[in-house]
């Protein structure tokens, strides 16, 4: 547990030496296969697969509900 | 505009092609319907007919612009200066006559940025008389918005071209830059110098398109608004690179306005790569690869 | 293009030039900001899931083959207004087959083998999910989320709330979320001895995750969530064998659980080959002793103007749950136990090829993806592999349609 917030704190650390970004730099990050979910049918899908055959579940989203999976 | 436009996208199929540039035209359309000084509905002549009257209320987009303006006006110690557009009434470069000092005098009285009362979404030119005139960055500020607007509709490979101001929106597909051709001001049709650009804006000023000789003295169109007389000794051309089109354009007319000397300098300054051609017809800059 | 060094006063004049023109509305997209999306899009997908048949040698009775699943999924995500955007997505299942029922020990030398149920299940899910975006300004923005899930058996509404700011000047996205869920179970075939008519559970998720974009090419994420639930936590339809007893019971587990998870996500573009390289890993950990680590790595090879291959390669590894074992000698003095292959320790890894090919007004995909799990897989040495562990393919096919 204390690992963990020793690391989202340093991930909120390093952020204060960032410089921003001009507007016109941002071409590559705008670009769909950097998305964080590319296709969000297939991660959905993939997802449901994963919760329901494996014991750990669980992202950045407050949305999904359970299943009776077997 | 009546200079000769071009938009060169590639796109996946014909009507994403032509879905892109319709919206991209329109951008241009509106801009330029928006900001023309010979419109008499567009917001400019609107700004300029309650000159030495009462404010006028402004929209988010002009305010903008005309923050630009201040910006650039600051920039370049005056060089840069929408209100110079009033020197026209004592220039007239097809009469082949000198304007009387008196004449030039009584107009740069007139002009000056700092006379334009800019607040909050409000706009006032304080004297009868004056003028704004977004020839100067309108063209160029449609580029990038023409070039927005392709980006958005999904273009990653393109080029926007109005009238040689330029914004390419991302290499050919292959990888490989655009190759700009800048004009040779001795012949227009043909190009003096060719410039590899993978993105970014570029834009060129020059001396040539307009001016007259007098008494063996030749005297060009690009007037320095302190003065109002035509600036000696620039280049006969100035193209600079620029991420924005818009920022590429100003810097080329403030370059041109700095004269030889110090333009270069003054570029290098600000990091923007550029290239001139000189009246002898020689070429330099560090933008390359020189076509001879 | 690259800007040269910029010098002095020459960089402040250049950079006072630069953020008034970004000030000017049509210069630069809003596409970047937090902002609606900017057209409506239809997908599809169609998958079908197969898994292996489970080995003889590891079989004690009932069907050797398992579990198929065919998925059908439509999204449709829209513009709603200047401000906000709506996302509902819909999956009808089909799904038939036998699944691990209980273990018995093997006979000496061998491991423990498998007893599947010995019907084959036919079953279908139904599940809608809906999303409203507002943005209130090109830093601010809100999701509420609602959703519904029904099964044979199961019955299970969802609903959620996210916030999100950005901080341009540190390029700094920071999320924050609240999901709730509430399950219904209500077994198909109550009438078999133990087995309960009805059950509940709910579930609480809180996260908070920061986005960081470090350069022009490089975005990183990392979340934490909490995940609590309650209720009816064991699974109606598994057993677990006593020695003692000669005998199954019900499985039982916990009716309470806290989870624990990491994520880190990073997405990195490299323009001169035109891919993008996504890494993402994350930690479980929860009360049950379960604890995790799950890499994934995809790279998006863009082939040409229209084509686009992306393989991927994800690893699993899990412990197992104190309460678990494949079989009981006896019963633990807490009562709990459960030989449920998801709560053993193994190991899985997982290869997925994409291919997408775009037509300008739509794009096709084809995807597949081949997951196997086994003890010899995980990080840490396993005594006995539970030998219900699945091994499966998905190939699935997909239409994303600009409207």
């Amino acid at each position: 547990m204390k690992l963990l917030f020793l690391f989202v704190t340093a991930l909120l650390l390093s952020a204060c030496a960032v410089e921003p970004l001009q507007a016109w730099d941002r071409g590559y990050l705008a670009r769909p296969e950097m998305a964080w979910d590319p296709d969000s049918l297939s991660a959905s899908q993939r997802n449901h697969v994963y919760f329901s055959k494996e014991a750990s579940s669980g992202a950045a989203s407050a949305g999904g509900g359970g299943c009776g999976c077997n | 505009m009546a200079s000769p436009c071009e938009l060169r996208l590639y796109a996946t199929s014909q009507g994403f092609a032509d879905r892109a540039a319709e919206a991209a035209i329109a951008e241009v359309d509106r801009i330029e319907q928006k900001y023309s000084r010979y419109r008499h509905t567009s917001v400019l002549s609107a700004i300029n007919r309650a000159a030495g009257g009462d404010a006028v209320t402004i929209d988010s987009e002009t305010s903008a612009l005309l923050q630009y303006a201040d910006s650039a006006y600051q920039q370049s110690d005056g060089l840069f200066d929408i209100s110079s557009g009033v020197l026209r009434r004592a220039w007239n470069f097809k009469s082949g006559q000198l304007p009387s000092e008196r004449e030039v005098a009584n107009l740069v009285a007139v002009l000056g940025w700092p006379k334009v009362e800019l607040t909050a979404g409000k706009v006032r030119l304080s004297q009868v008389g004056m003028e704004l005139d977004f020839g100067g960055f309108a063209k160029e500020y449609a580029v990038d918005a023409a070039a927005r607007v392709c980006a958005e509709q999904g273009i990653a490979h393109g080029l926007v071209d109005l009238g040689g101001d330029i914004r390419v929106l991302g290499p050919h597909p292959d990888g490989s830059a655009w190759q700009i051709g800048i004009r040779d001001p001795q012949q227009p049709t043909q190009a003096k110098l060719v410039v590899p650009l993978k993105s970014g804006g570029l834009a060129s000023s020059g001396d040539y398109e307009r001016f007259m000789v007098i008494a063996g003295k030749r005297y060009s169109h690009i007037l320095d608004p302190r003065s109002g007389w035509p600036v000696e000794n620039t280049f006969r051309s100035l193209s600079v690179v620029a991420p924005l089109c818009l920022l590429a354009g100003t810097a080329a007319t403030v370059g041109l306005l700095k004269g030889v000397i110090a333009a270069p300098a003054w570029l290098d300054e600000l990091g923007l790569p550029h290239c001139w051609v000189q009246a002898n017809g020689q070429t330099g800059g560090d933008l390359g690869p020189w076509q001879s | 293009m690259k800007q040269k060094n910029a010098r002095g006063q020459g960089a402040s004049a250049f950079m006072a030039l630069s953020a008034a023109a970004l000030a000017i509305p049509g210069i630069v997209s809003t596409a970047q900001a937090a902002a609606p999306i900017a057209e409506a899009e239809l997908g599809y997908k169609a998958s079908a899931y197969r898994e292996a048949d489970i080995e003889r040698s590891k079989l004690a009775a009932g069907s050797a083959s398992r579990y198929e699943i065919d998925t059908h999924q439509l999204r449709f995500i829209s513009p709603l207004g200047r401000a906000s955007d709506l996302a509902v997505d819909f999956s009808y299942e089909t799904m038939s087959g036998a699944s691990p029922w209980f273990i018995m020990p093997g006979t000496s030398g061998n491991g423990p083998v498998q007893v599947m149920s010995g019907a084959s299940i036919e079953e279908e899910r139904k599940d809608i999910q809906a999303s409203l975006g507002h943005y209130f300004s090109s830093q601010h923005a809100a999701k509420v989320l609602l959703g519904y899930s029904t099964e044979n058996d199961y019955q299970a509404v969802n609903m959620g709330v996210e916030g999100s700011i950005e901080i341009p000047a540190r390029e700094l996205t920071l999320t924050a979320g609240l999901g709730f869920s509430d399950d219904e179970i209500e077994p198909t075939d109550p009438e078999m001895p133990d087995r309960i008519d009805s059950a509940s559970r709910s579930s609480t998720t809180a996260f908070v995750a920061v986005a960081q974009v470090l350069n022009a090419n490089t975005v990183v994420q990392g979340s934490l969530s909490m995940v609590t639930n309650d209720g009816y936590l064991s699974d109606p339809y598994k057993k677990v064998w006593r020695a003692d007893l000669s005998n199954t019971v019900a499985d039982a587990r916990p009716n309470e659980r806290q989870q624990l998870v990491l994520n880190v996500r990073m997405r990195h573009y490299l323009p001169a080959v035109r891919a993008a390289l996504h890494v993402d890993y994350r930690f479980f950990d929860d009360d049950w002793d379960i604890s995790s680590h799950t890499v994934d790595l995809a790279w998006y090879q863009n082939l040409g103007d229209n084509w686009q291959l992306t393989p991927s390669l994800r690893y699993y590894s899990q412990s197992q749950a104190y309460f678990y074992g494949p079989f009981f000698y006896n019963a633990r003095s807490d009562g709990y136990a459960s030989s449920d292959y998801r709560l053993s320790p193994y190991g899985a890894l997982s290869f997925r090829l994409r291919l997408e090919r775009n037509w300008g007004e739509f794009s096709t995909n084809v995807e597949w993806e081949s997951y196997r799990a086994a003890a010899s897989l995980a990080l840490d040495d396993v005594g006995v592999e539970n030998p219900g562990l699945v091994e499966f393919d998905i190939l699935s096919l997909g239409l994303k349609l600009h409207l």
